[in-house]
């Protein structure tokens, strides 16, 4: 079967420890929950969490949504976006098959990325290789002011997303929004085979989430 | 372009006025483009190899948490206080609880004295093996559990020995997030968190169709026949069987089906004409495209009967792939277009936000002429996915479309497609209209002579994606022998899950309603519109496909 992979790549670095980062856990497990609600998403979706503080981590690899459990998450240490972006590329590599005349392939993966700050390592080299990549969605988000929103463009340049913190009901509206934003592909691909990955597949997000 | 159709010279013109009428009025409609791409993941880009930093998985933990009882949970267990939470928990933040079906058992009072790490069961998904969660317990351990779940029918329990192991086994009976309270006979407490999905299969709803949704008069129609459409024919030697079934996808949002068939025959000459159409899922009415150009053939079909039985004359075929009765197809396809524009033309003053891409469909054609000394000649024409494909038992079969995936490195081609029509539309004169006609020929339309011998064993299928995709899933497998000996001989004619239990003895109407219950198979990740018809041959008797019965 042909799943949807969705890889999360979230800022674990030391600003977002505290309310931040347990309204990501928190803001994950309605995530987790609400697809599971959704035949379509329990039944297509996949998903990975990539986290980077002082090291980017594959802390749940590609996961069948029913198999999911969530993981332990600790906030501290710098931003090292550029390796996450590194690592997401080789975890698709490793995790994604692709399609040959035997057999479909799985559709292009969904990319979400959140951070609240500056790199702290030189992200150039992992830009270069995520861009060298077609994904489906690929959407950074800015939590918060003190995140780098031109950088981010240069990530994604389809999508960038800007909360104005990083508190708890803003950052619960975000991951609503990728919720459905999962859902509504998870729906289109099997309805329509087709998954374009553009923005106007992409359900309008809530206000708390602006777009760039 | 607006000339073409009276001019073009091959036996098989249609001229009748409508079709005159209906080009010269589409002539100017401007066509869209189809921004298709690549959807799939198929990206082959060199990536260079990175620094190894991929720790592996934390994640394992929580499998292999289930197995053995940590240092740390045994540790906190001889607490009693609740309090002493980690540093990096802020109980100030507040989790709103997570909507679970099922319930969620929270009986805190009980849980107090419990660690603050639950224990984690692998996760169960209902109506799916494993049925159960088990954990590994010391020997001679003996638990007594806290909860009262038990008694609300959510899951029971057991302590089990496998292989010389003391395992707690629990199975659960409804979805949701258990934190499972359970003492040991020394005292010791735990907590286990159990999460259970809901069977996959129950959150298939049908919901109603909108009101807003219906814009066309068919629409009542399709509500009024409960979205099912079934043929069940029965001709001089042939039989005809066909099912058209909503998809779950479509049940569930509360929209339409998409895909529609038709059959048109002409018993006197022995010709037929079977269609189907797959409405594109993109496109807010393709379900009325496809009902509009199975319709429009059909009738162009029947006010043009000499004509087509002059074109199957002279189609001595074999190979000809452009031979008057491919061409015919294929003029009554770009008639079939035009007719579309048309439409959407007519109601502009209406509907000025109707657009020609909103009507987008595939199209399979195929035309069966039965000769009177029993041969069997068959052309057909295909724009897009799904399969039309004829097949004589042992794994003899043939694919009879064009693979529609990858044709133009991506998406799928519709009947409205500029791209499929190109050629012609940019054809200047008569010449140039010829080359195109039988380029899109030798493309498109495929040709088979079956003797009568071999017309005693035929079968033809017709099918949209929704049936090839879940059945063949690639166009390798299409092209197998094996795969189609499998879908003809096993799948529609075999006893068990998702097949489709076809009798050689059967009524067309006995198989027509037993094909239309098939298509409800159950096949994870396929839950579009499916169509399917079945020709087969009524010559002597059935040739029973599988023991090579006959039919009283």
């Amino acid at each position: 079967m042909r799943r949807l992979p969705v890889y999360l790549l979230v800022d674990v670095s030391g600003s977002m420890h505290g309310e931040p980062i347990e309204s990501v856990k928190n803001g994950l497990q309605l995530l987790v929950a609400a697809l599971r609600k959704d035949p379509q998403a329990l039944e297509t979706a996949y998903l990975s969490v990539i986290t980077f503080g002082s090291s980017a981590q594959q802390i749940v690899p590609l996961t069948e949504l029913s198999a999911f459990n969530m993981p332990e998450i600790s906030a501290g240490g710098c931003t090292v976006l550029g390796e996450a972006l590194q690592l997401v590329c080789k975890c698709r590599e490793n995790e994604v098959t692709k399609t040959t005349a035997e057999q479909k392939g799985d559709w292009r993966p969904m990319v979400f990325i959140l951070t609240d700050g500056v790199p702290t390592d030189d992200p150039q080299p992992g830009i270069d290789k995520f861009r060298s990549m077609k994904w489906g969605a690929s959407v950074s988000c800015a939590a918060g002011p003190g995140a780098d929103k031109a950088l981010l463009d240069k990530i994604t340049p389809e999508c960038v997303v800007e909360l104005a913190s990083a508190d708890q009901s803003t950052l619960s509206a975000f991951f609503k929004w990728v919720t459905a934003s999962i859902v509504s592909t998870s729906k289109s691909i099997n309805e329509s085979g087709t998954s374009t990955g553009s923005m106007d597949q992409l359900p309008p997000p809530p206000p708390e989430v602006q777009i760039v | 372009m607006d000339t073409e159709n009276v001019s073009i010279q091959h036996p098989a013109v249609l001229t009748d006025e409508n079709s005159v009428k209906d080009v010269i009025n589409v002539g100017r409609q401007p066509e869209e483009d189809f921004g298709n791409e690549n959807h799939g993941e198929t990206d082959t880009a060199e990536v260079t190899e990175t620094k190894d930093n991929s720790s592996d998985s934390q994640n394992t933990a929580t499998a292999e948490g289930a197995e053995q009882l940590p240092e740390d949970a045994k540790a906190s267990s001889a607490t009693e206080d609740t309090k002493n939470v980690p540093a990096e928990r802020k109980p100030e933040v507040q989790v709103p609880p997570v909507e679970i079906k099922g319930g969620v058992y929270s009986d805190k009072t009980d849980v107090v004295s419990y660690p603050d790490k639950p224990e984690r069961l692998p996760n169960i998904t209902l109506g799916r093996e494993p049925r159960s969660a088990s954990f590994k317990l010391s020997k001679g351990i003996v638990l007594k559990l806290k909860s009262a779940e038990e008694r609300e029918g959510c899951w029971k329990y057991e302590q089990v020995n496998e292989n010389g192991e003391d395992k707690i086994c629990f199975t659960p009976f409804k979805a949701g997030e258990y934190e499972i309270p359970v003492e040991y006979n020394d005292g010791k407490k735990l907590l286990f968190h159990l999460t259970v999905n809901p069977d996959p299969w129950s959150l298939w709803t049908v919901e109603e169709i909108d009101e807003k949704l219906k814009v066309f008069s068919s629409d009542q129609e399709r509500i009024d026949g409960n979205h099912k459409d079934v043929i069940a024919k029965e001709y001089p030697g042939l039989k005809v069987v066909g099912a058209s079934h909503r998809g779950r996808s479509h049940e569930r949002s509360g929209t339409f089906r998409d895909d529609d068939m038709g059959v048109w025959a002409d018993e006197e000459n022995g010709n037929y004409v079977f269609i189907v159409s797959d409405g594109a899922g993109s496109c807010r009415f393709s379900r009325e495209g496809a009902r509009i150009a199975i319709s429009f053939i059909k009738e162009k079909l029947e006010s043009n009967k000499a004509r087509i039985e002059e074109a199957w004359a002279k189609s001595k075929i074999t190979e000809n792939r452009d031979c008057p009765i491919g061409m015919t197809l294929t003029q009554l396809a770009r008639l079939a277009k035009d007719k579309l524009s048309a439409y959407v033309a007519e109601n502009k003053e209406a509907h000025p936000d109707w657009k020609v891409k909103d009507f987008s469909g595939t199209l399979l054609v195929a035309a069966l002429k039965r000769e009177k000394d029993r041969t069997l000649q068959l052309v057909t024409l295909s724009i897009g996915d799904g399969a039309i494909a004829w097949y004589l038992g042992g794994g003899k079969h043939g694919l009879m479309c064009c693979p529609d995936s990858g044709e133009f490195g991506g998406g799928t081609r519709f009947l409205t497609t500029p791209e499929v029509w190109k050629a012609m539309s940019e054809s200047k004169t008569n010449e140039d209209m010829t080359r195109a006609y039988k380029e899109f020929c030798n493309r498109r339309v495929f040709c088979k002579r079956f003797s009568p011998e071999e017309a005693k064993s035929f079968q033809l299928f017709l099918m949209s994606d929704g049936v090839s995709d879940p059945w063949f899933e690639t166009d390798a497998r299409l092209e197998n022998g094996d795969e189609w000996r499998r879908f003809a001989e096993e799948t529609l004619y075999g006893d068990g899950d998702n097949k489709a239990k076809l009798k050689p003895c059967d009524s067309v109407d006995v198989m027509a309603e037993k094909l239309f219950a098939w298509l409800e198979f159950k096949i994870a990740g396929n839950h579009d519109d499916r169509t399917i018809i079945v020709v087969y041959s009524a010559e002597d008797a059935k040739n029973d496909v599988q023991s090579g019965k006959k039919e009283a």
